[in-house]
This record gives structure tokens, C-alpha cells and sequence, in this order.
């Protein structure tokens, strides 16, 4: 009997990958950001698309119950992560599902190696050729956050680049030393089920034992002209409310096939917050992409045998380096 | 009132139903569990909670449910209503809970 829900390990070149599969039919592999894990992805995203699709979630390099490795966390070398993982999959193409840094990671596989990558949805990816200043003073929300943040005793400058990396190590390191945080919208990369604790111990590590504090912030060749090569089908969609706007509308300009979707109203974290909407736009978007006839609005049998569990995340202890 | 039924007249036959519903789902918990390591020795019955006692996290619990659409041969059941509450995810649900949502939901073949 097979384990397709059990979490598995892929040993790639310099780096152990864990990763997941249920369902069946077109090849989707979820990407998740930066300080996430691949319990980013809740269940009222994934039920509706395993439904309909082959899904395969996998923790990103540092990330969840991957391993730790002291470099490699630009998003050229994760996307080369993503095209062993691929290859280790025996997957030749599939349509990538990237949020945040993930969507970095998913265009910049489809640059690199067209032949791999059937579509992307990039959900509220802040790219960072197209949008290389991301400060706080630059968002019209930043108020609201900011008078939410003082709430839990933090504290970060209007002026600072890369918010998003420096918010999550903050965020980060007060679930560490405290029991509890409230406000938790601000929490979702370390909430209970990404995770929770954890994850947050994690991200602290990433940050203070590896190249990632200073590879997560390079292009690393992810230029305009590179991105303008990316000739598979996008669907750009992003929270009206997100500080990655910005990179919504240059994408939708540079690239060739690029349907750009606004959620109205959501900030960063659509996909949790508006799941309904994300399921709806991702699953036409798919479908309409599809590599075969047969996967168009087919309901498959999705579970390949009755064995489909595995030691859950929280039993398991992390994968070696 | 129970939650689960929201309202809606249960089908005829679900008292009837249920300890069947209860046993095929025991039978298939029992699949699931027995070729890992979950930590779980006592037999699993309507209390046994999925994430307590089983240590099912989210990912299981989707496969669970595609497992229970395959199995119980209905499609887009609204496992929504078993595990959100007003918007939010519940702590866990018991084998129990969900052999009484399969008796209300029965959803299209």
C-alpha cells in the first residue's frame, strides 16, 4: 500500500527535502514563503484542490522538516531545490502554486527551465527586481500594523527595507520567549497549524546559523529581463490591501501571458484569509492550463490506496542536514 | 440543538446508519494507523480524537476526508462544517463527530 498523505524525504544535492502528495491528476506543486512551512497551506485550500489535482507541498530548504543547510537560500538555488525535487518526483512539468517568496522561487524555475513548469500562480510575491524598495512609510496600512505591533511591545522602523524578513524575525522571537501572542493575523507563518513554536524556533535558526539573512534579500539573477523570458501562462494575484502591490502591476506589465487577479479587501495572507476566492481563481486557472484533456473539471479518485497516513508532522523529528 | 445539522431535517435511517457509518470508519482509521508509529495504543472508538490521539495534523485530515469521499462514494462533502467554527479551525474532532456529519451530509453521489 502506498503512503501518498505520509511525509517523505527527498535526498537532493546538499539538501534533504520533506514533502507531501494526496490527490491525483494535473501535476500542482505549493510553494510556501519565507519563515513558512508547507502547513502554511490550511485545509480549506487543499481539500477543494486535491479534489481536482495531484498535490504535491514540500518545505523549502530551512524551512518546516527539511533540512539546514548553511547556504542556498536564494531563490535561484531554491528553485533548483524545486527542479531536483522534480526530477526526484519523476515530474517533468507541473504547475507551480508559489506564495510570497515562494512565488519568487516558482519564476524563477519557470525562467530557468521553461520545460518544466506547465503555469505559475504567483500569490502576492513582492519581486524584487520590479519592487526593490519594500518600506514600511511606503504602505498606506502601515499605521494600523504599526499601532498593533506597539500593542505587543515591538517596535520596527518606517524606514527599513525588506520589512517583511525583519517583522517575521521579531514576531518570531516574541512567540519564542513568550507563552502566548494575541493578534494573530500578524502571526499566520507560526500559527498552531504551520506549526506554531516551532516554526518560529526555526526561523530564528535560518536566520542566525545560515547565508539566508543575506540571500533571501538578493535578485540573484531574477532580473526584469530575466522574468521576461517567463513565457508559461501567470496568474498574478495579490491582496488589495498587501505591501507587494507594487510588484502586481510590473509583473502584469512585463510578462507576455499574465492574468492579474486583485482580492479585494486582504492583505498579505490571502490564501488563508480569502481561501474561497484563491481555490476558485487557482483551480480555473489550472484547468485552464492543463497539460491534459482529461483533467479539466474531472473528479478522480483521489487516494491510491487505503494506507495513507504516516508518522504526522508533529511526530516527527527534522530531517538531517 | 446539534450543531452539525444546522437547521436541516436528518435523512431517514440515520440512527439506523450510524453505528455502520462509525464501524466503516473505525476500519479505516485503522488502515491509516496501522503501518506508522502514532503513539497510540488503545483502540480507537467514537471518543478517539483525530489530532490527540492520532496525532493527525491538517494534511492527514485532508486525506482523511478525500479518503471518506472515495470510500463512502460522495463527492464535495462540506467538511467545512465539521471542523470550522465560525470561521476558525476547531482544537480537534472525534471519530464520533464525524460518523454523525456523514449521517447528516450526505452530499451527491
Amino acid at each position: 500500500m502506498s503512503h501518498s498523505s505520509s511525509i517523505q524525504y527527498a535526498q537532493l544535492a546538499g539538501v534533504t527535502l520533506a514533502y507531501r502528495r494526496l490527490g491525483s491528476g494535473e501535476e500542482v506543486v505549493f510553494i510556501h514563503g519565507m519563515a513558512a512551512s508547507h502547513g502554511f497551506w490550511h485545509l480549506n485550500v487543499l481539500l477543494p484542490l486535491a479534489r481536482r489535482f495531484r498535490v504535491t507541498l514540500y518545505d523549502q530548504r530551512g524551512h518546516g522538516s527539511s533540512s539546514l543547510p548553511p547556504s542556498g537560500y536564494t531563490t535561484a538555488e531554491l528553485a533548483e531545490d524545486l527542479r531536483q525535487l522534480l526530477d526526484a518526483l519523476e515530474v517533468p512539468r507541473a504547475h507551480l502554486v508559489g506564495h510570497s517568496l515562494g512565488g519568487a522561487v516558482a519564476l524563477h524555475l519557470a525562467a530557468q527551465h521553461p520545460n518544466r513548469v506547465a503555469s505559475v500562480v504567483v500569490a502576492d510575491t513582492r519581486v524584487r527586481a520590479l519592487q526593490p524598495v519594500q518600506r514600511p512609510s511606503d504602505w498606506p496600512h502601515w499605521g494600523s500594523v504599526k499601532a498593533r505591533l506597539a500593542e505587543l511591545g515591538l517596535e520596527l522602523s518606517d524606514d527599513v527595507n525588506d520589512w517583511g524578513m525583519h517583522l517575521f524575525e521579531q514576531l518570531a522571537s516574541s512567540l519564542v520567549a513568550r507563552e502566548k501572542l494575541r493578534g494573530t493575523s500578524l502571526f499566520i507563518p507560526f500559527s498552531r497549524l504551520a506549526g506554531g513554536r516551532r516554526s518560529a524556533e526555526r526561523w530564528l535558526e535560518l536566520l542566525n546559523t545560515t547565508s539566508a539573512r543575506r540571500d533571501l534579500v538578493d535578485v540573484a539573477g531574477l532580473t526584469a529581463d530575466k522574468l521576461a523570458r517567463v513565457a508559461c501562462p501567470v496568474l498574478a494575484i495579490y491582496g488589495e490591501r498587501s505591501t507587494t502591490l507594487p510588484s502586481q502591476a510590473a509583473l502584469s506589465a512585463l510578462l507576455p501571458d499574465c492574468r492579474r487577479v486583485t482580492v479585494p479587501g486582504a492583505g498579505h495572507f490571502f490564501p488563508i484569509s480569502c481561501p474561497d476566492l484563491f481555490v476558485r481563481e487557482v483551480c480555473a486557472f489550472v484547468e485552464s492550463h492543463a497539460q491534459t484533456a482529461a483533467a479539466a473539471r474531472v473528479v478522480v479518485p483521489v487516494v491510491e490506496a487505503a494506507a495513507v497516513a504516516g508518522p504526522s508532522l508533529a511526530s516527527k523529528r527534522r530531517a538531517e542536514s | 440543538m446539534n450543531r452539525l445539522r444546522d437547521g436541516a431535517a436528518p435523512p431517514e435511517g440515520v440512527g439506523r446508519d450510524r453505528e455502520q457509518v462509525l464501524a466503516r470508519l473505525v476500519e479505516m482509521l485503522n488502515d491509516l494507523t496501522s503501518e506508522c508509529d502514532r503513539g497510540f495504543s488503545g483502540g480507537i472508538g467514537p471518543d478517539t480524537r483525530l489530532a490527540a490521539d492520532l496525532e493527525f495534523d491538517s494534511v492527514d485530515v485532508v486525506q482523511f476526508a478525500l479518503l471518506i469521499e472515495e470510500r463512502f462514494q460522495r463527492r464535495k462533502l462540506p467538511f467545512e462544517k465539521l471542523l470550522m467554527i465560525d470561521g476558525r479551525y476547531r482544537d480537534d474532532i472525534t471519530v464520533g463527530e464525524v460518523a454523525e456529519f456523514l449521517g447528516v451530509w450526505r452530499g451527491p453521489a
